[in-house]
């Protein structure tokens, strides 16, 4: 497989200023990144590339591409083509100040040791033998195995933009003590200090993480933890309270009344196989993906029900703010309705709820028994392949796609989209970091709703960075990700429209209405 | 140039320097540990399957006996038996330390630290934290360390011991900060060699990149003898595909889960060489066999034999061998479904620096643990036997370092040699790479030869045109050049080791040659048999002006004999 890959070279001694030496190679794509670099490496011997160990334990190999970081030895050079490109630069990890070339000098990141307090605090003197369960013991070790390479710190949309967030490789550390029975500390306190409820549980961190951990449930663990403590900001609190009261049953505390405004232009069955669920976003902010999903399902003849303003939050942000038990209470009740109502399949819109009702319901204990949960761009990519939808005319524009965090990283729902784009615009161009390494809009783990300032400026972060030129629209899977970049482009003046897949494709069937 | 003056000094920040600073520091001493990288590049970090010590946990009647019978056998009966001792009855008390300051070991149902069995042991009493044990040692000790306020300088390249004015004892360490290549001379009291072994030497090889034998060719430099550097182990199962992961270990745990190795005809060909045992014979016996395979022409096209655990449950796999199933599916390999290639690497270096119990080397104020110390694990080490030394005789070196720092002051430094050393590494950095030669011709031809005639299997033939290779080798060091040898860049860093390298090599095969048995790891086709009545005896090197003169000392041989 041919490659363009450009190494920035720098040489603090005798270089006013980095610049680009740029090689082409033939790759297998089963081999890894640092496959290329050793062969760039051996190309031109006075380049100088950071690798020890070579399997993802030392973490000296960890490299900016694109503007991701990734451990270079960890990494299939197939996975870096179809996430970030066939032609890629490769930058020093920007924590760090640069030795030479992709070198950088690491000292000071064991300072973070110190910073975290790692070192365990027992209230009870040590007496071997010390007992542990193996469940205990596991869960510690699961956050113990961080190589400390900083992939995730660098990769972090987060840290990227605000500074003093204390990053994945500091709440690893956190959640790693608080985890264990042996330490004394209450780490809680601590974890708020370095930013807990601004993480946006994105997962990017895990994607490029050698060992894969998963801080995104340390951060839901921890945020459990200072949910009890009553530590969770005043925001989150309040955006929580109106999912549980009656009234509301949402985050944005909007009147339920309201919430069935978007199906005064459709035609819903009372009965049907096929429920469509909007959620809170769709059902409130961004209507139009919600009849456009309406209407395609009209326009193929496919009977379907909605809860208008009996539709209940699907209980993602309480998830994400560690209220675990609220969680289940509210996905027992959705269960429940959704029993009721004998539907066998559930189609939304909205990546969070069909994450929640897939994955996370299960996690928590409750499982929507016979009843099928597919977002509503798996059900169209279907349709259009079965031929029941047929796609008459192309949009005659260049378009983009954003993967939504929920959808894609952690669902891995990548190619239905595409599919869908593809057959419906003149001209798809993929976004520069992509499917496994896309970034997050900024609305993700209810930074939104607690931080909003931040939240859009990594939104305006993803556009400036990942936009191509030339597009002349953002294509969307994701109501909140449409909300979000819709007002990330216009805070910065960037002219292109941001729409819902359906919308799109409402735009290129031919309708009989 | 710098100056820096510390109570003690300790080169390599693997488990045995970690352990020695931390001792150190714990006798109130000021110590300083330098790498020449990173803190986490170490093979200890690597170490995967785990550490030994007769804890009694699974099997309740374990002793520090049964483990000193079995490092013996294993080591055939070339382990100097008074370090053995040591290690057997420290270990236990090293493992409760390390649980104490943080580590999480693996745990059995009611518990306590879990153990497993390991090749060629009478019991299960290998520690473990998953497949990633040298890990959790290595991090717990970085951060006991720090707590501890030891100072832990990276980027720093040893390059000598240095000598008091009358030459009697250590007084300091040369190094250098490879951000600018300025010398610094680190005066201290007592000085620690733990920067482990030479693998890189070998062309496929599971070690780190830093492996490159400072610490041998330090001492060698200093005047001081190494032993048993033939005893190099090779592990029958590294990586063969793809290039950047050559070599890399696979555990094993794989055959111990049930893994079958099968050449390109798709024979399980270990019927033919172990039909008892089969895959689960000794490292050597499958090294030599997986060797044997692919040198006759029935190896895969990459280099290898196919280890095959597909008709083991996935599920199984992915909890029993962790770490491996993520870092192949990282790789894009997939071992629930498909084999994988492997082939024999080069692991371990059983030889190394002469020391007695105390770690203490015969130099005075000069000590040497872990893999750069040699004597322990005789002619084959027993898996799970090296983060235990690194343990034991590190914070035996620390206790040493610290009795002698304790009761003497810092040594004037001999500026004589001290100036022909700075010279001698002046020399290489200031040589531009147009007008010599770059340092990765050498090293690729080095690897390449010592892989064909010094590795898995060897010959008098092979070993005396290795020798003859490597003296070429040794030759053409002096055109050795560098693109910038005053600001950062690996490839100086590069250089400088591949001089080391080379020394480590005519080492390895001049004692190779030596040997005319096979013992152990050591393996000679022209004498495929052990001769306990001419061989029992260690074989030593040492420099005389630029050759390698060789010598015999006894085996301690304290409590079993052969």
């Amino acid at each position: 497989m041919k490659v363009r890959i450009g190494v920035e070279r720098f040489d603090p001694s005798k270089d006013e200023s980095p610049y680009v030496q740029w090689f082409e190679l033939d790759v297998e794509p089963r081999s890894t990144l640092l496959d290329a670099l050793m062969q760039i490496e051996s190309a031109d011997p006075t380049i100088s590339i950071p690798y020890s160990c070579r399997r993802g334990v030392c973490g000296s190999c960890a490299v900016l591409v694109n503007d991701v970081a990734l451990p270079a030895c960890s990494v299939t050079m197939s996975t870096v083509i179809e996430c970030l490109g066939k032609e890629i630069v490769v930058k020093p990890l920007p924590l760090f100040p640069r030795l030479k070339d992709l070198v950088v000098d690491r000292s000071r990141a064991l300072r973070v040791m110190d910073i975290t307090r790692y070192w365990i605090h027992r209230l009870e003197p040590y007496i071997p033998p010390e007992r542990v369960s193996k469940e205990d013991a596991d869960r510690v070790s699961s956050y113990r195995k961080c190589s400390l390479c900083f992939s995730c710190v660098a990769s972090c949309p987060v840290a990227s933009v605000d500074k003093r967030f204390g990053g994945p490789v500091a709440l690893r550390a956190i959640a790693e003590r608080s985890a264990d029975p042996r330490d004394a500390l209450d780490r809680v306190p601590m974890a708020v200090a370095s930013g807990l409820y601004n993480c946006l549980v994105c997962d990017t961190c895990s994607a490029v993480c050698p060992q894969e951990i998963d801080v995104g449930s340390a951060v839901v663990e921890l945020r459990s933890r200072a949910w009890k403590a009553g530590l969770a900001p005043s925001k989150i609190r309040d955006a929580l309270d109106g999912i549980l009261d009656e009234e509301y049953g949402n985050p944005l505390w909007l009147p339920r009344a309201d919430r069935n405004a978007w199906i005064e232009y459709l035609k819903p069955s009372s009965k049907a196989k096929v429920l469509l669920f909007a959620g809170c976003m769709a059902s409130y902010v961004d209507r139009e993906s919600a009849v456009a999903l309406g209407k395609i399902l009209e326009a193929c003849g496919i009977r379907y029900t909605v809860l208008g303003s009996d539709e209940l939050c699907c209980g993602m942000p309480l998830y994400l703010a560690g209220a675990l038990e609220e969680a289940r209470d509210v996905a027992r009740r959705n269960t429940e309705i959704f029993r009721k109502l004998g539907v066998e399949t559930v189609v939304t819109p909205c990546p969070s709820c069909y994450r929640m009702f897939k994955s996370l319901y299960p996690k928590l204990g409750v499982e929507l028994e016979n009843v099928e949960v597919v977002h509503a761009v798996q059900l169209v990519a279907e349709l259009i392949n079965k031929g029941v939808l047929r796609i008459d005319k192309r949009v005659d524009t260049a378009v983009t796609y954003h993967d939504p965090c929920d959808l894609g990283r952690h669902e891995g729902v990548f190619e239905e989209p595409r599919a869908v784009i593809e057959a419906c615009a003149r001209e798809f161009i993929e976004m520069r970091r992509r499917k496994m390494y896309a970034q997050c809009c900024g609305a993700g783990g209810n930074v939104r709703i607690s931080n909003p300032e931040l939240s859009i400026r990594i939104g305006v972060d993803r556009v400036r960075r990942d936009l191509p030129p030339g597009v002349t629209a953002i294509v969307h899977a994701c109501p909140t990700c449409k909300v979000q970049l819709s007002e990330a482009c216009q805070r910065v003046g960037i002219e292109v429209r941001n729409i819902s897949i359906q919308e799109l494709v409402l735009q290129c069937i031919r309708r009989s209405f | 140039m710098e100056w820096v003056s510390r109570d003690v000094v300790v080169v390599g920040t693997g488990v045995a320097g970690l352990r020695a600073a931390i001792e150190a520091a714990l006798n109130g001493l000021d110590v300083v540990v330098l790498t020449k990288t990173r803190a986490t590049c170490s093979a200890s970090i690597m170490a995967e399957g785990g550490v030994n010590a007769a804890l009694a946990n699974v099997d309740k009647d374990d002793s520090w006996e049964k483990h000193f019978i079995d490092t013996v056998r294993a080591g055939a009966f070339l382990n100097d038996q008074d370090l053995v001792e040591v290690l057997c009855k420290e270990i236990v008390e090293r493992i409760y330390e390390l649980e104490e300051w943080g580590a999480m070991f693996s745990r059995t149902d009611d518990g306590l630290i879990a153990q497993r069995a390991f090749g060629k042991q009478s019991r299960r009493r290998t520690c473990y934290a998953s497949d990633r044990t040298g890990h959790e040692i290595v991090t717990t000790l970085l951060s006991v360390a720090r707590s501890l306020g030891v100072e832990i300088v990276e980027n720093r390249f040893a390059s000598d011991v240095l000598l008091s004015d009358d030459g009697a004892r250590a007084a300091g360490v040369l190094a250098w900060d490879t951000r600018a290549w300025e010398p610094e001379v680190y005066r201290s009291k007592a000085v620690i060699l733990a920067c482990g072994g030479a693998a890189q030497i070998y062309e496929v090889t599971t070690v780190p990149q830093e492996a490159t034998g400072d610490c041998y060719a330090i001492a060698l430099r200093a005047g001081l003898k190494l032993k048993d550097m033939e005893m190099v182990q090779f592990h029958p199962t590294g990586l063969a595909f793809p290039e950047s992961a050559k070599g890399i270990l696979i555990t094993e745990a794989v055959r111990g889960e049930g893994g079958i190795l099968r050449n390109a005809l798709g024979e399980r060909f270990m019927a033919r060489y172990a039909p008892q045992e089969m895959e689960l014979a000794g490292r050597d016996v499958v090294a030599r066999a997986i060797w044997r395979e692919i040198s006759e022409g029935r190896g895969t096209e990459h280099g290898g034999v196919y280890l095959d655990i597909t008709h083991v449950p996935c599920e199984r796999i992915r909890e029993r061998l962790e770490s491996t199933y993520r870092l192949l599916r990282r790789l894009g390999i997939d071992m629930c479904r498909e084999p994988i290639e492997v082939s024999p690497t080069a692991h371990y270096f059983m030889g190394g620096i002469e020391i007695d119990v105390d770690a203490s080397t015969a130099l005075k104020g000069l000590f040497a643990c872990g893999e750069a110390a040699g004597g322990v694990h005789g002619a084959n080490r027993v898996g799970g036997n090296s983060l235990a030394e690194g343990l034991v005789f590190g914070r035996r070196a620390g206790a040493s370092a610290s009795r002698v720092a304790r009761s003497s002051t810092a040594p004037s430094i001999d500026r004589e040699r001290l100036n022909i050393a700075i010279e001698r590494v002046r020399s290489v950095l200031s040589r531009s790479r147009e007008k010599g030669v770059g340092y990765e011709t050498i090293r690729k031809r080095l690897r390449s030869v010592m892989w064909r005639y010094g590795g898995v299997v060897r010959s008098g033939e092979g070993l005396r045109s290795l020798i003859k290779e490597l003296e070429s080798l040794e030759k053409s060091l002096c055109l050795l050049g560098v693109d910038q040898g005053a600001s950062f860049s690996v490839e100086a860093l590069r250089a400088l080791e591949t001089v080391n390298m080379v020394l480590v090599a005519r080492a390895v095969a001049v004692s190779a040659l030596a040997r005319e048995e096979s013992r152990g790891a050591h393996y000679r086709e022209d004498y495929p048999r052990r001769d306990d009545s001419r061989w029992l005896k260690h074989i030593t090197v040492s420099l005389r002006g630029n050759a390698i003169v060789v010598g015999f000392s006894p085996v301690r041989i304290t409590r079993v004999k052969p």
